[in-house]
């Protein structure tokens, strides 16, 4: 036992030597140096006190979008529009956040229609799976190009701010912003609300009746039906749960960070949360560290730049830490079944 | 008639990209990773293109170029069998990025090389995409339904032992299918780069290759319905690009570019339920020799 | 003595650390029809599949006219002259027949581009006409019907020089009427030179057909004889190894209880009709009563499916109407598993791994799998209360004897027969007053089987009408007190136990009694 688990500690650590020699490999083709990107990077992310609270700034909606595709993937659904249901939060949120409502519950209020949005977001694709059988990874994809647009008429119509001059909408009342944690920096509230959510979650699936549907539903789904669970009720609530989560996301993240609504909003949040969740091999807890690390990142790739490469190699970075993580997975497995075997023999 | 000249060049590179898409489904392969295949073809066909002045070498390196992503897509997919709609995720992200990091630093150190010559205009005013799109009409209907080929496809995709009894290797179809797959999202980037645009900009895909996922799913798996389809959404895109020129102010703008998103949502729904995907789309096959 | 046209000597076969076979070896001639009988289990299938050349084997030596072979795949098997008939059949349900031919063709050059449609189809309309049959050859293969299948897949291995012919379980899909004119089938292929190899595990078959018997035993041969030298209870002890265990499982009949006409009826179907998947019912008319075994039986393929989900509220009545522990269900109503769970009907489905097991959870998780929402397994209507659920479920393990005996063993890992146990374990924690049953001995060794009878026969005691629908005819006459037949969707009138096997297989084969 004892050697099993070093030999796969032994593995996990060459895939992460793979994974860091790739990215070293594609800075240097294109032309920056990887000690100077890592340095840049590592900076960027911890270096200053202002760099800590902005990567856990970037770690808030990471986590929280994260969680939501956690719950929906352990249902296997595939919902990857985690991302439209975040701009539909962040919307939603932004209308509710002008309102005036008395002082104390203006967050709250806020932050529910945020989860309202995101929730009716999931809807659509949640009612054509369950009349029409139209997988969740189609409708809930198309469902975030609408929403992007939606985002876009919102800024340019309804929602644009008083004086008409640029697509951006007015900025919420005050009462309605996230406090932030220490005065000065960006780090807001949000964070605890993540966290809070985090330590729900891992209680809900580990401990209660809904975890475990979930869980059968996700790896028997025939079963579950044939044996009596109400399978269907399960699914449509998981779904719409995940979409609320999306859409809290946005709320906080218009509440916490902008303060307003522009066009375009998101940073593809919903579709880095995907990588999140699968680092954190869906597990709620292991979402935390998970969305630490990309949060990180994404914080410090702002600084790549300086090092003379573009921001856009976070992409590169989190697709080799996706990648490593599935080749460890197999060699893994692999080491597993060897010893298994070896064992018997 | 120049208006479906037209809808045709646009259609073509989504078009591309739902032969790609169908060929890898009908084996089993779900392809989430079209949109990235389609944005590396697009980019090595300009940069070859302007390399060599020739834009057939740029078809031919798009080509290659996304061949190389597909074969990267079998290994995680087919050899370590992995969940096809994870790696298809992780390939779209490695596209964006690489093509990203590569786009920005030439355009810092050697600009002209992202502005390419276009694909001569052959018959009417088409190029020779344009016209390989129309041509794998038939050419498709043909392998996949009137040859030993097309058969052995449908077969791995909802019967594989049956493949296996027969003497054929499940692996192959299915690699060979993904490798195809990859060529004809190539070609799609292509069609889109130095077909339609001159150059390569950022994210130029613009999500067609996802429209191209639900548009295989409308279109039944089935390459004339599929280009049915494509041709409908561009026709919707032209309509919505044409309105706007005109000064439209009935219809804000935003909705105008969801339009063909909707629809294409509406199609799903309305789809008729009987119609099932290949029996063992997405499904891990132990055994397969 | 003439030169054998297929021997093998001393094949073994493991799967990483499982023997499946182990020191194999027989003969056979050209002409002869050898029977390799045992139950499930026993390596029939493996051996089968290497002779066929799918798998290869980890030891030994395949020899065809005395010439050493080795097959690396199904092709080369088959340009050797050999063709075998599945159990599963290899059609691709989506293709047509024409389809399906030409992928499996080896007689005509395999080119990628080919498109053989018509020597094919001429080379298969010939031989079917040879044999009588009629065959739909560009009719999908979904639209056909399971006997017509089973024709195309025997067409289909006999194409080409076919010298030796491999059947798999081939008389699982014919009804008893059926059995002669395909043993004379079998007899006229054999007549032509070709050696023919059944696998079954049906002794009065075995020696109705064959020439040879070789019995298979845990991967082992541990008979082989001439037919004419043994009967079906000297086969039925070597197939099993223990007298008196095997022979009064396989070959018990029921004397049937005496169901009066004044019991309580638990379950009654008034013209129903439902449809699930493929699988259509489309007219049943049918008395349950409480305490009594009925038994339906009918090749498969003929609405078992559609009945067996009807009856669990796994499809909805289309038509006609349905009465279940005194709930009358209308045509078009929404009733959903869990109502039927509710109101007393437990379900013993028939493929055990997909839809009656979550088989990545533990055993208790199964048990439990939708009573885990109820008390007392619940804490505060939220929670689990995982001491009560680990309770419960080691009582359940204790009483069913399942092996290994902990709770938190994951299903997978279990034997056949203990998954069937877990199933069963479930079905009967509710107390059920409906069990229906299907096909629940499929793939089960001997000790097994004798075991879900026995727990069958239990539970009427406790008053539960079982509903046994089953493709397996011996299963059926051993344990049910009233028997009703499955033809094309329509279920038979009831007849007693007692009745005689060959009357139960001409309504099998439709007729009207």
């Amino acid at each position: 036992m004892i050697r099993t688990s070093a030999l796969s500690l032994g593995v996990s650590f060459l895939w992460i030597l793979i994974a860091a020699g790739t990215c070293a490999g594609i800075v240097m083709i294109a032309g920056a140096s990887p000690v100077a990107v890592a340095q840049a990077l590592l900076q960027g992310a911890i270096g200053t006190q202002y760099n800590i609270s902005n990567t856990l700034v970037q770690t808030i909606p990471l986590l929280i979008t994260a969680l939501a595709v956690v719950i929906a993937f352990r249902a296997e659904m595939f919902n990857i529009g985690v991302e439209g249901q975040f701009l539909l939060g962040a919307v939603l949120a932004c209308w509710a956040g002008q309102a005036s409502v008395p002082g104390p519950l203006a967050i709250v209020v806020t932050l529910l229609a945020s989860m309202i949005g995101g929730a009716l977001w999931s809807l659509i694709p949640a009612l054509m799976l369950h009349f029409r059988g139209v997988q969740i990874v189609l409708s809930s994809l198309i469902m975030n190009f609408i929403a992007v647009q939606v985002v876009a008429w919102v800024v340019r119509g309804p929602l644009q701010e008083a004086i008409r001059e640029y697509p951006q909408s007015d900025p919420i009342r005050a009462a309605a912003e996230l406090p932030k944690v220490i005065a000065g920096l960006q780090l807001h509230s949000g964070i605890w609300i993540a966290l809070a959510i985090a330590l729900l979650f891992d209680v809900l699936v580990r401990k209660t009746v809904f975890g475990q549907h979930l869980k059968a539903v996700g790896s028997g789904l025939r079963a579950s039906k044939t044996m009596g669970l109400p399978v269907s009720r399960i699914l449509f609530t998981t779904v719409l749960l995940s979409g609320a989560l999306g859409g809290l996301a946005g709320g906080i993240q218009v509440a916490g960070v902008t303060h307003f609504l522009a066009d375009p909003y998101s940073k593809g949040y919903g579709y880095t949360a995907i990588a999140v969740a699968l680092l954190a091999r869906l597990s709620p807890i292991g979402a935390i560290p998970a969305a630490l690390l990309f949060g990180a990142l994404t914080s410090g790739s702002s600084a790549a730049q300086s090092a003379g490469i573009p921001v856009v190699v976070l992409q590169v970075i989190q697709a080799v830490i996706l990648f490593s993580i599935l080749g460890a997975r197999y060699t893994g497995t692999l080491l597993r079944n060897k010893f298994a075997s070896g064992a018997a023999a | 008639m120049n208006i479906l000249i037209d809808i045709i060049t646009y259609a073509a590179p989504v078009g591309f990209a739902c032969y790609g898409g169908l060929l890898s489904e009908k084996v089993g392969i779900v392809q989430i990773s079209l949109e990235g295949m389609m944005l590396i073809g697009a980019l090595a066909a300009v940069i070859a293109t302007s390399i060599t002045g020739n834009p057939l070498v740029g078809v031919f390196a798009a080509m290659v170029c996304a061949m190389l992503a597909a074969a990267l897509h079998n290994l995680f997919t087919l050899v370590m069998r992995s969940d096809h709609v994870i790696v298809g995720t992780a390939v779209n992200f490695l596209a964006i990025g690489i093509t990203g990091v590569l786009s920005r630093t030439l355009q810092k150190s050697h600009p002209t090389i992202l502005k390419a010559q276009s694909l001569p205009l052959l018959l009417s005013g088409m190029n020779i995409l344009t016209m390989l799109f129309i041509l794998l009409i038939p050419a498709l209907w043909w392998l996949l339904y009137r040859t030993r080929l097309g058969i052995g496809i449908a077969a791995t995709g909802e019967l594989p032992k049956a493949v296996t009894a027969a003497g054929y290797s499940v692996f192959r179809y299915r690699f060979f299918a993904s490798l195809a797959c990859g060529a004809f999202c190539g070609l799609g980037g292509a069609a889109l780069s130095i077909g339609i645009s001159n150059n390569f900009t950022d994210n130029m895909t613009a999500s067609r290759g996802f429209v191209a996922l639900a548009l295989i799913v409308v279109g039944r798996w089935s390459p004339l319905w599929t280009a049915i389809g494509t041709l409908a959404f561009a026709g919707l895109d032209v309509f919505q690009a044409s309105l706007q020129a005109s000064g439209n102010t009935w219809l804000p703008y935003p909705i105008l570019l969801a339009l063909p998103y909707i629809l294409t949502l509406v199609a799903l729904g309305t789809a008729k339920a009987s119609v099932r995907p290949p029996r063992y789309l997405g499904i891990t096959i132990e055994s397969q020799s | 003595m003439s030169q054998p046209v297929l021997s093998i000597h001393n094949i073994t076969k493991t799967f990483g650390g499982f023997v499946a076979l182990s020191d194999v070896s027989l003969e056979l001639h050209s002409g002869e029809i050898h029977a390799i009988l045992g139950e499930n289990g026993a390596g029939k299938s493996t051996l089968l599949n290497i002779l066929a050349g799918i798998t290869q084997p980890t030891r030994g030596e395949i020899k065809l006219n005395g010439i050493p072979v080795a097959f690396a795949s199904a092709v080369d098997a088959a340009k050797a002259g050999i063709g075998m008939v599945h159990q599963h059949f290899m059609l691709v349900p989506t293709l047509s027949a024409t389809e399906n031919l030409i992928l499996a063709d080896m007689v005509e050059n395999r080119t990628w581009f080919g498109w053989p449609a018509g020597p094919v189809r001429r080379r298969i309309a010939t031989q079917a006409e040879s044999f009588g049959w009629d065959i739909d050859l560009n009719a999908r293969i979904d639209t056909q019907t399971i006997g017509a299948q089973q024709r195309l897949e025997i067409l289909k291995a006999l194409q080409g020089e076919r010298k030796i012919l491999l059947l798999d379980e081939p008389t699982a899909v014919l009804t008893p009427g059926e059995l002669p004119g395909f043993f004379a089938t079998i007899r006229r292929i054999a007549a032509t030179g070709t050696a023919v190899v059944i696998i079954t595990h049906k002794l009065d078959e075995v020696v109705s057909v064959a020439d040879k018997v070789t019995v298979l035993r845990r991967g082992q041969v541990v008979h082989q004889c001439l037919t004419a030298d043994t009967d079906v209870s000297n086969l039925a002890r070597e197939m099993v190894g223990d007298a008196s265990n095997a022979f009064a499982v396989l070959t018990a009949v029921n004397e049937g209880k005496n169901i009066s006409e004044n019991g309580n009826i638990r379950v009654e179907l008034r013209d129903a009709a439902a449809v699930s998947g493929d699988s259509v019912l489309c007219c049943g008319s049918v008395v349950i009563q409480e305490g009594e075994v009925f038994g339906i039986a009918g090749v498969d393929g003929n609405g078992q499916d559609a009945l067996a989900a009807l009856l669990t509220g796994n499809a909805p009545l289309s038509q006609g109407s349905l009465t279940i522990c005194d709930v009358v269900i209308a045509a078009h109503q929404k009733g959903t598993p869990q109502d039927f769970l509710r109101n007393g009907v437990s379900y013993i489905p028939a493929d055990r791994q997909t839809d009656g097991l979550v088989m990545s959870m533990t055993i208790a998780d199964n048990i439990l799998l939708d009573r885990v929402s109820e008390p007392p397994f619940t804490k505060f209507g939220m929670f689990i209360d995982t001491v009560a659920v680990k309770r419960f479920a080691q009582g359940e393990i204790e009483r069913f004897d399942i092996r290994p005996a902990d709770a938190g063993c994951i299903v997978s890992t279990l034997s056949g027969g203990n998954q069937q146990k877990v199933v069963i374990a479930r079905a009967m924690s509710r107390k059920p007053r409906v069990l229906v049953a299907v096909n629940p001995t499929r793939g089960l060794d001997v000790g097994a089987i004798a075991y879900v009878h026995r727990a069958l026969r239990a539970a009427t005691a406790a008053g539960c009408a079982v509903v046994l629908i089953s493709t397996e005819l011996d299963e059926i006459l051993a344990l049910s007190d009233r028997i009703a037949v499955l033809y094309e969707g329509r279920l038979s009138e009831t007849v007693p136990a007692g009745v005689n096997k060959a009357d139960l297989g001409r309504l099998m084969g439709g007729a009207v009694a």
